[in-house]
């Protein structure tokens, strides 16, 4: 009897509860997740850095006073902002750490952005004609990611000037391969398939199914990909700046702020300890919220939160 | 078999031949090579001559042949900062840094493969999700910043290792143990999927069904089949350690390729800049090759097509 009333041969409350765990409540995996939701706090806070910091602090940042010359952390007689230390000019290290925040992401999301329209065009393309020109695209991709990224950039910057402009560009032109390559293996499965090859006979000009077809199923692939890509980019901006070739003074980024309290390690261990920890933990928290992204959208692992929810119940 | 290695070799030699060629013009892209040469003071009569020695006026297509014409004679320019061959120096310097790798990379695949399987053992466990975020941590850090932190505690703070420079056994632990960091992160959560996954094969439920010791399932056939991942993974990271390797040896005052690199780039010192970059291609080049065989030997179905 229940079989009629139930095709599927599951009870009600067990059928509704499989149909409201297709959609993942994210709030609520978040909330069971305390590296997740430690990662989702502090991008957060790095995303108001970004947009307020140098707006209520930009002043705090540059201002000297070298009567607070390297003071250690704690030293917050004069105003909180001292909490972690000044550097060699009297700056409160804390201020300069968020002000550097807009420039650092700044960089690494146009270049990461940059990558992503790039190398997802030109693969989309690739993949969609193949032929001489796919293959042609793929040897100059391949040449471009066999060899090391901050090598190029370091031999592109000294030849370039060290501007903005141009850093965002060397560092998105190492990336590019791995959007192209991604995008490229997406179409040659999609261009096979039916609607595709409806919309070729109902008379769509190449451009158009790589833009309305394909392109659309194409862009979440990518979109996955530019999270970890973004802070692999913060990574390599970091390396380069340390190494004076990134953004020239007085643009400060965290690379920078790190490399300018290399000569004080001994004495003032501060100054490039923490825009070094705010590298690190940007770039733990992005993977670690990819991660658990990527668990609870996957169904076969979902089942891992669905059964913290109902406790006894395996599935 | 002989197939497959024969078109992968030609495929990487396109590669380098494509890189050389991209260097060449990329430095002719940016002006005149008298200006990167030379000193900014520089006399007028000065620069003429210099141009016409090196016949500078001359078409491209002319240049870009005794460019390949010096190549194919292994003469890759002389150092104006040491009057030496640029290839001479840059090799000398390529010892210490391959021995740098050799010895991280060997440290970190050995880690990797201990942790990942011990994750492996029981996916999100406590032990697999504390290997999880250590190994993302170790990822995620800025290599420069966990080398000067490390400085600061061992060197100036314990004093148990010196800061910099090299001489004994001692001077190689600070710069090894960052080294070891980032592929260590990288390839143990790679070891611990590669296993998980091959952990689910009918073949390793065939393997525990006959009776094999925990043990050898784990190490001996499961992570057999992991391999091929592990294998991309290791080869990416062998490429990328010649980034890590220009700012550890600065930092450590490593007298290896990486540091050559960069002091030629301060002191502008352009012709080594460039034989770096032509032989470092040339180094990955064989890389690839050694990967691309072991690949064959490791997948039959490579082997046999």
């Amino acid at each position: 009897m229940s079989s009629t009333d139930h095709p599927l041969g599951t009870p009600p409350d067990e059928a509704e509860t499989l149909l409201t765990a297709r959609r993942p409540a994210y709030l609520h995996f978040l909330v069971r997740d305390p590296f997740a939701l430690a990662s989702a706090i502090w991008l957060l806070l790095i995303v108001l850095f970004a947009t307020l910091g140098p707006l209520l602090l930009g002043d705090a940042a540059t201002d000297m006073n070298l009567r607070a010359r390297n003071l250690p952390l704690g030293s917050i007689e004069n105003s909180w902002l001292g909490i972690l230390g000044y550097d060699p000019l009297g700056r409160s290290v804390l201020a300069r750490c968020i002000v550097a925040t807009q420039t650092t992401i700044g960089i690494a999301a146009a270049a990461a952005l940059a990558a992503l329209t790039i190398g997802t065009i030109v693969g989309l393309y690739a993949g969609y004609t193949g032929g001489r020109t796919g293959r042609v695209i793929m040897q100059l991709s391949d040449i471009v990611q066999s060899f090391p990224s901050l090598l190029l950039a370091l031999f592109v910057l000294y030849m370039l000037e060290p501007q903005p402009l141009n850093i965002v560009l060397v560092l998105a032109f190492g990336q590019i391969p791995i959007y192209l390559r991604v995008a490229r293996a997406e179409v040659l499965e999609l261009r096979e398939r039916l609607f595709v090859d409806a919309a070729r006979v109902l008379g769509a000009k190449p451009r158009q199914i790589l833009a309305r077809h394909i392109g659309p199923l194409v862009l979440p692939v990518v979109i996955n990909i530019v999270t970890i890509d973004f802070a692999l980019i913060m990574l390599s901006e970091s390396s380069l700046s340390f190494l004076g070739l990134g953004v020239q003074s007085p643009s400060i980024t965290w690379g920078v702020l790190v490399a300018q309290g290399r000569e004080y390690l001994q004495s003032a261990w501060w100054i490039s300890f923490f825009p070094g920890l705010m590298i690190m933990l940007t770039t733990l928290s992005i993977n670690l919220l990819a991660n658990w992204l990527r668990r609870v959208r996957d169904p076969r692992e979902r089942w891992r939160f669905d059964r913290a929810r109902h406790t006894g119940r395996r599935r | 078999m002989q197939y497959y290695v024969v078109s992968r070799l030609a495929q990487s030699f396109i590669s380098l031949i494509g890189l050389v060629i991209l260097v060449f013009f990329m430095i002719r892209m940016t002006g005149n090579p008298a200006d990167l040469y030379l000193p900014d003071d520089v006399s007028a009569a000065a620069r003429q001559a210099f141009i016409e020695l090196h016949r500078l006026d001359d078409p491209i297509i002319l240049q870009f042949g005794r460019f390949i014409g010096d190549l194919v004679h292994l003469d890759l320019g002389t150092s104006i900062r040491q009057g030496r061959s640029a290839a001479v120096i840059v090799l000398e310097a390529y010892p210490t840094s391959l021995a740098l790798a050799a010895i991280s990379m060997s440290i970190a695949l050995v880690l990797a493969i201990l942790l990942g399987v011990w994750a492996a053992v029981r996916p999100t466990g406590v032990v697999d999700r504390t290997i999880s975020v250590l190994s993302l941590a170790g990822a995620s850090a800025p290599n420069f910043w966990v080398a000067l932190t490390l400085i600061s505690i061992f060197a100036v703070g314990l004093q148990l290792v010196p800061t910099s420079g090299i001489g004994g056994w001692d001077h190689w632990i600070l710069p090894v143990a960052v080294l070891v960091l980032r592929p260590l992160g990288l390839l143990s959560q790679v070891v611990r999927e590669a296993v998980i996954r091959s952990l689910s094969a009918p073949y390793i439920r065939t393997a525990r069904s006959k009776g094999a010791p925990d043990r050898s399932i784990l190490y001996v056939h499961a992570l057999r089949n992991a391999s091929l991942p592990i294998l991309t993974m290791a080869g990416n990271q062998a490429v990328a350690f010649i980034n890590g390797s220009v700012v550890i040896e600065t930092i450590f005052g490593f007298p290896g390729v990486g540091k050559l690199i960069i002091d030629a780039i301060v002191q502008r010192d352009f012709a080594v800049v460039q034989a770096a970059v032509i032989i470092t291609a040339t180094v990955i080049f064989l890389l690839n090759i050694v990967i691309d065989l072991l690949y064959a030997l490791l997948d039959p179905r490579i082997r046999h097509s």
